[in-house]
């Protein structure tokens, strides 16, 4: 009777706790922080990168393919500050334009809102401004959902090789109000 | 010591689960996604998603863009997608079943807007080993452009073409649909 208990156990409580974990690590083992950016995440898709199989994982299980190659995926929840992304709030994002052939940044899980490299408005010195507020503001102007918190996803698409120092500078993201 | 033998018994078996899990599970889910995307289309054909589907199949593209598809199957032969493409930034990527990609191309490398990709069933070891050096490829070589071997049977094909304004959306659409996905049947 102890034996049959102890297997069990063993059975579904390894399957159980194996599962957990493999949902938590596809959800979170492929980001790692963009180096040089605060606040930003980065999917881990590089070939020679060990934590490849949770990035496509969490790609795959949300029905999608995975980028292609050429891609930077860059993701963040929180504002420079440590601001939970909540659409109560207004959002300045703020930054030299990414020298790339292709970026769209947008808002939300089901991209309710997107801003990419065709429609951004820039300054006269290349740098990009946007706002994201629930109601319309001049400029580049992103809608988050109509309630509770947000993503903020940046994917950049075959980033320009810049000399010396090849990391990419992503926006900055400030609250501006609730 | 008994104790001891389980708890390890119980870990084993939770490391077997993750692994599974991470390997199979998201395959799973995204075949059924694939095939429910695209439930009406038969394999081997061309067609545009629906602006509101292509974002949620290829993460880089946004409602605005244009998104092509070709969902080839290798079991009865060769697929041969013969792209027709706009004079501006687009992308080809081809992913395999399990979502590995295995051939990607841009507008800069291709030189031009209209080529094609061949797509065969990469040789297995043992078929690699019995073939004649005279053998398949000696007298068929064709003027096809690109040639992806793939290992998988089946897999994705998409042309990506990001717009910056949502009303060239129909020319590029109309552009786009020139592009064709066939089977060549096996010779």
């Amino acid at each position: 009777m102890r034996v049959f208990s102890s297997s069990a156990f063993a059975i579904f409580g390894g399957l159980g706790l194996g599962i957990f974990t493999a949902i938590y690590a596809l959800g979170s083992f492929g980001l790692k922080p963009a180096t040089g950016n605060q606040g930003w995440q980065e999917w881990r898709l590089s070939e020679n990168d060990r934590m490849l199989p949770y990035s496509l994982g969490h790609f795959l299980g949300s029905g999608q393919v995975p980028p292609p190659k050429a891609a930077r995926y860059y993701v963040r929840e929180r504002d420079d500050e440590g601001n939970v992304l909540s659409s109560d709030c207004i959002f300045e994002i703020s930054g030299p334009s990414t020298p790339a052939r292709w970026w769209s940044l947008s808002v939300g899980q089901k991209e309710e809102s997107v801003l990419s490299a065709g429609q951004a408005m820039l300054d006269s010195a290349g740098n990009i401004s946007a706002v994201v507020s629930r109601h319309p503001l001049p400029g580049n102007w992103l809608k988050p959902p109509d309630s509770g918190s947000f993503t903020l996803t940046y994917i950049v698409t075959e980033p320009i090789k810049q000399k010396g120092d090849a990391t990419l500078v992503l926006p900055h993201v400030k609250k501006a109000g609730c | 010591m008994g104790r001891l033998f389980w708890v390890v018994m119980t870990l084993l078996i939770a490391v077997a689960a993750h692994i599974t899990y991470v390997l199979f599970e998201p395959g799973l889910v995204f075949q059924k996604k694939l095939n429910a995307l695209s439930a009406a289309k038969p394999d081997n054909s061309f067609f545009i998603l629906p602006h509101e589907e292509q974002s949620q199949l290829f993460p880089t593209a946004t409602a605005n863009d244009v998104v092509g598809v070709c969902k080839y199957d290798l079991d009865a032969g060769r697929v041969v997608l013969s792209a027709k493409l706009p004079r501006s930034y687009w992308t080809v990527s081809i992913y395999t079943d399990s979502g590995a990609q295995i051939y990607a191309l841009d507008d800069v490398q291709a030189g031009s807007n209209s080529f094609t990709v061949d797509l065969t069933r990469a040789k297995t070891l043992l078929q690699q080993l019995l073939a004649k050096n005279d053998g398949e490829d000696g007298g068929q070589i064709e003027n096809l452009g690109w040639k992806v071997e793939s290992t998988e049977r089946r897999g994705l094909a998409v042309i990506w073409v990001p717009l910056s304004d949502v009303l060239m959306r129909d020319g590029v659409e109309k552009t786009i649909r020139e592009s064709d996905c066939k089977l060549k049947a096996a010779q």
